[in-house]
Formats: C-alpha cells, structure tokens, sequence
C-alpha cells in the first residue's frame, strides 16, 4: 500500500514538471511541422508523389523530433541528484527506469497524437492510412521511450561525442521503422505487423530497464 | 589451463612464447589456401565468379566468431568482474569492423555478376550491414568517455544489446524469403558444397581465422600496456 | 517491499515479456519479412496492381523468348503456378532457364507481369561444371526444385 503511494508521487512530480515545461512539448511539435514543411518544399508539393512517400516520412521526422527531447530524459534528475533521492526511498533503479519509461511514453510520445492527423491532411492520406498511423505510433512510441531512455542514460557522463545519443536511438530503432512503414503497405495483414511491433515494444521494454539502470549506477558511481 | 583467457599476464607469457610459430604457421597455410583457392575448380552455374566465395564466406565467419566472442566476454567482465574482457573488447572491435566491411564489399562485388545488382535490401544484407553499423559505434564509443571504468563497462553493456542482432543475421535466410542463398554448410545435414570446393574453402577459413588471431593477440598485447601506464 | 524483493519480482516480470516478445515475434515474422512473393501466392492473396511488387521462382524450362535485342519473355514458377514475364534490359549472367530469379516490377492482368529490374537468385549448390558433365552423362542429374 505504501509502495502504490510512492509510485504515485512519483508520477504526480512528473506531472507537475511536464506542466511548467509545457514550452518544451511544443517546440517539440513545432520542430516536427517545421521539417515536415521543409521536407514538403524540397520535394515539390506534387500531391501523387506526397500520397506514396507520405507515412515514411511522417515517420522518420517524428524519430527526429523524438531524438530533440533526448538530453531531458535523465539529466536534470541526475545533476541535481533526484534519482539519487528516489532510490533512497525505496524503489529499485530497474523500477525507477521502467516508470520513467512509461511517464515519457505518457507526457512526451503521447501528445504527438494530436499532430498526427493534422500532419496526414497535408499529405492527403487515406483514412485508413491514417488510423494505422496512429495505432503504429502508439505502439512505437512506446519503443522510442525505450531506446531515449537507453541512450540517454548511456551518454550520462558523455560530455563531448553529443551525437552519439542519437545514434545509438537511430540505429535500434531500424527494425521500427521497417515494420511500421511496412504496416501501411500491407494487405490484410494488420493484424501479424502490430503483433510483431508489440512484440519488438516488449523486447524492448524487458531490455531497456536493465541496461538503463546499469547505466545509471555506473555513471552515479562515478559522477 | 585456460587461465590465459582471463588472466593478463598470463596471456603475455604464452603470446610471447607461440607467436612466432603462429606466424610461420599462417603464413604457409594461407599460401598453401591461396594455391587451393587458385587451382580449385569452376562452378557449374557461376563460373570464375565462385572464387569470391573464398574470402566472402570467411569473413563473415569471422566477422560473427568476433562479436559472439565480445559477447562472451563482456557477460564474463560484467558478470564475474574480470577486467581482461575489457581489454579484450577493445582490441577485436576493430578487426570484427573490417571483417565485416571486407564480407559487405565483396559479397557486393560477387553480387553484381550474379545477381545483378550491387545491394538489395533483404534480411541478411541489412543485418549485416546494422552489424558494421554496432562495431563502428562501439569504436566511437572507446573514444568517447574520460572516465575509464564507465567506457569500458558502457561499451559491454552496448555489446550485450546489440547481440539481439546475431541471431537475426544467422537465421534471416532461413525464416525469411531472401535473395541472399541459405547456408552451404551447416551441421545438421550434409553440406551442398562439393569436397572438391569444400576444402580450399576450409583452409581459408582456418588461414582467416589465423590471420585475425594474430592481430588480435598484437592488438590485446598493446592494450595491456596502455591500461598499465595508466 | 525491499529492494531484493522488487528485483526479484522484477526479473521475473521481464522473463515473461521477454517470452511473450519472443512467441509473438516468432509467430508473426514468416508471413511478414518477405523480400518477394512466389506466384501461388499472388494468386492466393490478390495483391494490387497499383504497387510495384517483387517475385521470386524458377525460370521455367524453354520459355524463354528473345523478342528483340534486349526484350525478352520468359515464364517465372514455382512448380504449381506459372506467370508469364516481360522484360526490357540487360540480364544478368546468372539468369538462365531453371535458375532461380526474384523480379521487380508491376502485375498487368492476373497472370502477366511487367518486370523493370531482374535479378538472379543462385542457390546454395556449390559444384565443379566437370562433376556437373559427368553426372549429366550417367543421367543422374536431376535439378530438383524447391
């Protein structure tokens, strides 16, 4: 019982930071419309060929803009020592990892919905298009949470190769990118492509809390 | 008896006393491979072209043996605290990188003949393009950190996830339709391969392996001393 | 609840999702990662004709036809089902009847296919062409498809 209220302060704190950085998620979402109008100018606003190379690109902007809020995931939490204080509590770095996951997942990935079906009306995609964009990127983002939080608690104490965060995040997340782009090419087999993103997401997940919280203990060992 | 594979200055003693006999050894191996290779005879379907076989197979035999080994080795260093995995970790990623970018080049030079094409985006060709991907971020990744004992432990720690990769490039043509052809050899049947080409295959395998070895043994032994000036 | 007590609840939890990933993974990749499609299953499943789509068969025995210098019709199968190939460019050198071939390009009618790339798939056969002749000789050759 004691446990449960912890984990909820804990969530109730990550509220109330994802509220007064509120101006983070939108420059965030901005970032995102920004590069997708870039990218639609420096194609030519032909609307056949924006209609095939639509969700492709819809996707790799959103791994981008994913990669922006990287540095956020455990820094500030690290430096001013609050990972530190939370372990102290009583709750495991694996768990701590796993609920951090889910609180970005929850009030970083998430909100990015809202843009999606705007962005798919400049690209005129087909309805059906567009709901399996939302169910793949429910699911995916769920996996970019899990690889930010790997990369990001990697490059803890990195303090020059910068880039190197967003390199690990990109190169794991290849097989998403296949399955979800592949999910809009499919005929009639939805249902085998989310199985198989779900169970990519798992893999992740059941990864992601160990190798983070090792990485965490590491760089909190030698801070 | 296998305390040199975990014990530093133990791997010194016998590094110094069988390199100079390895040497010898892979030398004439390889020459007598490369004379294998050079009167071995031409394919029914491919011609000249199956000569490509003999440095492709290899290197990419050798470029996986490399990465299953870190993998060995990094549960090892971070399991039982043993610090000559690290050691071990960062002297053969770079050989693994150039095994593997040598199979990439001449799997696209054999597959520009053959099949038409220099690259295709099937299973195993990605996979194992993704593998030369994790080597070169695991040579960034020795170059990065100032602290010693968070690079090393982080670059284990990397191996370990991107070993979820191995299994993939093993099997991807089995399990998936591929334009890459299955394995010739594997253990549980017999091979596809005729002894005839077989065997040149075998030795420059073995030569290959030596090959790297020795390097390896070179790379490791300099990497002791770095980490005892230090 | 004590730290090893969550480790351990923890580790357990993760070898269930790891299980589960690895089951639903396994169940659902065959159908999925398919570089090319075999002509039965083009028939089977009604693929589009809109998007460019990729085959894989044998060449079939003498149906290949040289139309023009570099036109040419051949039939691509898998032993059930055949597909009849247009193509317009170089071949590669492999390509040859009863080899295997993975095509690219677009359906015309529901057995017709225009190809724009060809490639030759080669199999996992390695032989010397004199052991091939010998063989051929005592008529123990036989080219089994897959």
């Amino acid at each position: 019982m004691f446990f449960i209220i912890k984990i909820f302060v804990f969530f109730r704190r990550e509220s109330k930071l994802f509220f007064t950085n509120i101006t983070d998620l939108f420059s965030n979402i901005v970032f995102f419309f920004l590069s997708i109008f870039i990218f639609v100018f420096a194609l030519g606003t032909d609307e056949q060929l924006l209609k095939t190379i639509g969700v492709g690109i819809i996707w790799s902007l959103l791994l981008l803009s994913s990669i922006l809020s990287l540095r956020k995931f455990y820094e500030e939490d690290f430096n001013n020592g609050i990972l530190v204080i939370i372990h102290m509590s009583g709750i495991s770095y694996e768990l701590l990892v796993f609920l951090k996951i889910i609180s970005h997942f929850l009030f970083v990935q998430l909100p990015f919905l809202i843009s999606l079906p705007i962005v798919s009306i400049f690209f005129n995609l087909p309805t059906n298009e567009v709901y399996n964009l939302i169910i793949t990127f429910f699911i995916g983002s769920l996996i970019l949470s899990c690889l930010g939080s790997i990369s990001a608690s990697m490059n803890l104490l990195n303090k020059t190769n910068f880039s190197l965060g967003g390199i690990v995040v990109l190169l794991f997340s290849i097989p998403l990118i296949i399955f979800s782009v592949g999910i809009n090419n499919a005929e009639s087999e939805l249902i085998y492509l989310i199985n198989l993103l779900i169970g990519i997401a798992l893999i992740f997940l059941g990864i992601a809390p160990w190798s983070s919280a090792a990485f965490i203990k590491l760089a909190i060992s030698n801070k | 008896m296998f305390g040199f594979l975990i014990n530093p200055s133990k791997f010194n003693k016998l590094a110094d006393i069988i390199l100079r006999p390895l040497v010898f050894i892979t030398s004439i191996i390889l020459i007598m491979g490369l004379f294998l290779v050079y009167v071995s005879p031409l394919d029914y379907q491919q011609g000249l072209t199956v000569k490509i076989m003999y440095i492709h197979v290899p290197s990419a035999w050798l470029a996986l043996l490399t990465y299953s080994i870190m993998t060995f080795y990094s549960i090892l260093c971070l399991a039982f605290k043993i610090p000559f995995g690290f050691i071990i970790n960062k002297a053969v990623a770079p050989i693994g990188a150039t095994f593997t970018l040598l199979c990439l080049v001449s799997g696209s030079l054999w597959g520009k003949p053959m099949w038409g094409t220099w690259w295709v985006w099937d299973a195993r060709l990605t996979s194992v393009a993704i593998m030369f991907l994790i080597y070169v971020i695991i040579i960034f990744l020795s170059q990065t950190f100032e602290n010693r004992e968070v690079r090393e432990k982080t670059i284990a720690i990397f191996i370990l996830i991107g070993s979820i990769n191995l299994p993939i490039i093993k099997f991807s043509v089995d399990w998936w339709n591929t334009l890459h052809q299955p394995a010739s050899i594997s253990k549980l049947s017999s091979p596809s391969i005729d002894v005839s080409m077989l065997q040149p295959l075998i030795v420059m395998t073995i030569a290959f392996s030596l090959v790297g070895l020795i390097i390896a043994i070179l790379r490791i032994k300099a990497e002791i001393i770095i980490r005892k000036n230090h | 609840m004590s730290l090893r007590f969550q480790r351990l609840i923890l580790i357990l939890v993760t070898l269930i999702i790891l299980g589960a990933a690895v089951l639903l993974i396994l169940f659902n990749t065959k159908q999925n990662i398919v570089f090319f499609y075999t002509p039965t299953e083009l028939i089977e499943k009604k693929i589009s004709s809109e998007k460019k789509i990729r085959i894989g068969g044998y060449v079939k025995e003498s149906s290949l036809k040289k139309l023009s210098l570099n036109q040419y019709e051949f039939k691509v199968t898998d032993n059930s089902n055949d597909l009849l190939v247009f193509y317009e460019g170089i071949l590669p050198d492999l390509f040859r009847e009863g080899q295997g071939t993975v095509i690219e390009g677009f359906i015309e009618n529901y057995n017709s296919f225009t190809a724009l790339k060809v490639y030759a798939k080669h199999d996992e056969n390695y032989m010397p062409a004199s052991i091939k002749k010998e063989l051929e000789k005592s008529n123990q050759w036989k080219k089994n498809y897959k």
